[in-house]
């Protein structure tokens, strides 16, 4: 018998980092096509025009600002680029933005994301946040208000309900445009249907791992049941909270992103948990638009810890672990009930206030 | 040579922000505007002068168990004095400064420079390192600051800060609309301070080649 002593990994899988980008840049590029078509039939060709020149300007900064960095570095080039693929950056940062935003913006925010939220870590495989997410946190926190004035959307349906308090209007938008996509916002994010048939596409295909969106996916769909139940919401509005906004992109495309997430099954559960947790609560209480960014960025924080908590469990079967995983789900619900609780006493404080001006002008 | 060498690495190769990173909590929280960053540069260079001369002076009869507790007193002392000069003679200053002025006391640049060269050397050479650590402070809170103000507001305003008047400003008012406001909040300063700092680490490392070389 004859022992071959190598070192470790020993055991390879059959597929590549190269094949594996491979997959999730055509996935991305399906979902590029939904939204072009959107704005194609929707708004006519001048915004799919601009849907492609955003693109293009996105992979650019961000292919240009590699190749710069490389040189300074006095790496190679070409070599660099094959393994460090930084058109998924931009292809991502790019479909999460909305479709007014400036070419500026866009530049400047992938620049960024490319240089500090990847390359000084030590670049592709080393970073600690997702970098597409750094880029759009990049634009929400200087770009706000800059958008082009020439391109005009609808209201996006999150606004619509983070102004009524997160509870379901008539003036809400439908369930079934929500999950076919046929509303303004991101412009890779609208689509639930599409998004969930490439992530099970890729699931299959091995790319990403199925876990991470289906944990996530469910128990935001639960936490937000509870709150609906606490304020006479009907059975569906679970699944306005999993329609809209970036949550069905980010569980498929962000958290799933093998540099930035827990190794072993069962963290990537309990950081897709929290993930969910610290969505619904950023969506309910905080004052952001959307709670999916940060609350990806906010775990990828936490993914360390994970991993550290997990050393020496990881062979532990889910069942072995299931107890962990049910406390921080039990802390989620927790939470969503405070949330509830808060936003109902702030209600009943503004409806005091009203009173009282009220009476006061009526004994004046 | 050995003063000037000592007056000189305040700047470049021991610049207590960039090279030895002491006193990042006041440079990166108040280098939002040149008049900012100015201010609190001369006001700690002061400080630092003052506190490094006294410290030195009195650096035979201080007992070496309670030192850290005597250079706070004076160090405090001589704060206090600035805080209240500051807030009679340059009230605009004072206001956005805010509590940046009081925390002086805990910049560990004058800490450490007591503790690590005022309590070993002549007075002389005490008060030269403190202005040499002092205007090294001041020189990269300006770069630091003149970034920032350039990108998050597109414009430059440097004023006297006892009467308000403007002494010159640079308004780009054609590129308004590409400013980044992001450089005007914390984030910014990291990045700014750490862009700045890989080009101090740079400079360093090449001339640290160089002495090998020569040697």
């Amino acid at each position: 018998m004859k022992f071959t002593f190598k070192p470790s990994p020993n055991f390879r899988q059959a597929q590549s980092t190269q094949s594996i980008m491979r997959d999730l840049t055509i996935g991305l590029l399906v979902i590029f096509g939904f939204t072009l078509t959107y704005y194609f039939t929707e708004y006519g060709a001048n915004y799919a025009l601009r849907a492609v020149s955003l693109m293009l300007t996105s992979v650019v900064c961000a292919t240009l600002t590699e190749v710069i960095f490389f040189k300074c570095m006095k790496q190679d080039i070409k070599l660099s680029l094959q393994t460090s693929f930084p058109w998924v950056t931009a292809i991502i940062l790019t479909l999460m933005c909305s479709i007014n935003v400036t070419y500026y913006a866009l530049a400047i925010s992938t620049i960024i994301a490319v240089v500090f939220g990847k390359l000084v870590f030590g670049g592709f495989g080393q970073n600690i946040f997702n970098p597409a997410a750094v880029g759009r946190s990049i634009i929400f926190a200087s770009f706000a208000g800059s958008v082009s004035a020439d391109v005009i959307t609808g209201a996006t349906p999150t606004a619509g309900l983070a102004g009524s308090n997160w509870l379901v209007t008539s003036s809400s938008e439908g369930l079934s445009n929500l999950f076919l996509g046929l509303y303004p916002g991101a412009m890779g994010e609208t689509s639930f249907l599409l998004i969930a048939l490439v992530g099970a596409f890729l699931a299959y295909r091995k790319v990403i791992d199925y876990r991470v969106p289906v944990t996530y996916i469910t128990t935001l769909f639960l936490l937000a049941t509870v709150y609906g139940m606490m304020n006479g919401q009907g059975i569906e509005y679970g699944l306005y909270h999993i329609a809209i906004g970036g949550a069905m992109f980010g569980a498929v495309f962000m958290m799933t992103d093998p540099v930035t997430n827990p190794t072993c099954a069962s963290g990537r559960i309990l950081f897709a948990v929290g993930c969910a947790i610290l969505t619904i609560v950023i969506r309910l209480k905080a004052n952001l638009p959307e709670g999916v960014l940060y609350s990806i960025l906010l775990m990828n924080m936490m993914t360390p810890t994970i991993e550290k908590f997990m050393d020496g469990k990881q062979t532990l079967t889910l069942k072995k672990n299931v107890i962990t995983i049910a406390i921080v789900f039990m802390f989620g619900i927790l939470s969503v009930v405070a949330c509830s609780f808060a936003n109902n006493a702030q209600a009943d404080e503004v409806v005091n206030n009203t009173n009282d001006t009220y009476e006061v002008s009526y004994r004046v | 040579m050995n003063r000037k060498q000592n007056f000189i690495n305040g700047f470049i190769k021991e610049n207590p922000v960039f090279g030895l990173y002491l006193g990042l909590c006041s440079a990166l929280a108040i280098s939002t505007t040149i008049d900012n960053a100015i201010g609190m540069g001369l006001c700690v260079t002061l400080v630092l002068i003052f506190s490094n001369v006294i410290i030195s002076a009195m650096r035979k009869i201080t007992p070496s168990e309670i030192r850290i507790p005597v250079y706070i007193v004076v160090i405090a002392t001589l704060v206090t004095c600035a805080e209240m000069l500051i807030h009679a003679f340059m009230p605009s200053l004072f206001t956005s400064l805010g509590v940046f002025i009081s925390l002086i006391v805990v910049n560990c640049i004058i800490l450490g420079r007591a503790e690590a060269f005022a309590s070993k050397n002549g007075v002389v050479d005490a008060a030269l390192d403190g202005l040499g650590m002092g205007l090294g402070y001041t020189f990269s809170l300006l770069l630091i600051s003149v970034v920032r103000e350039l990108l998050a507001t597109a414009s430059l305003t440097l004023s006297n800060p006892f009467t308000s008047d403007i002494i010159f400003q640079i308004n780009l008012t054609s590129l308004e609309a590409y400013k980044i406001s992001l450089f005007s909040s914390p984030a910014g300063a990291f990045l700014t301070f750490a862009a700045f700092s890989a080009v101090f680490a740079m400079i360093k490392n090449k001339s640290d080649a160089k002495e090998k070389g020569t040697k």
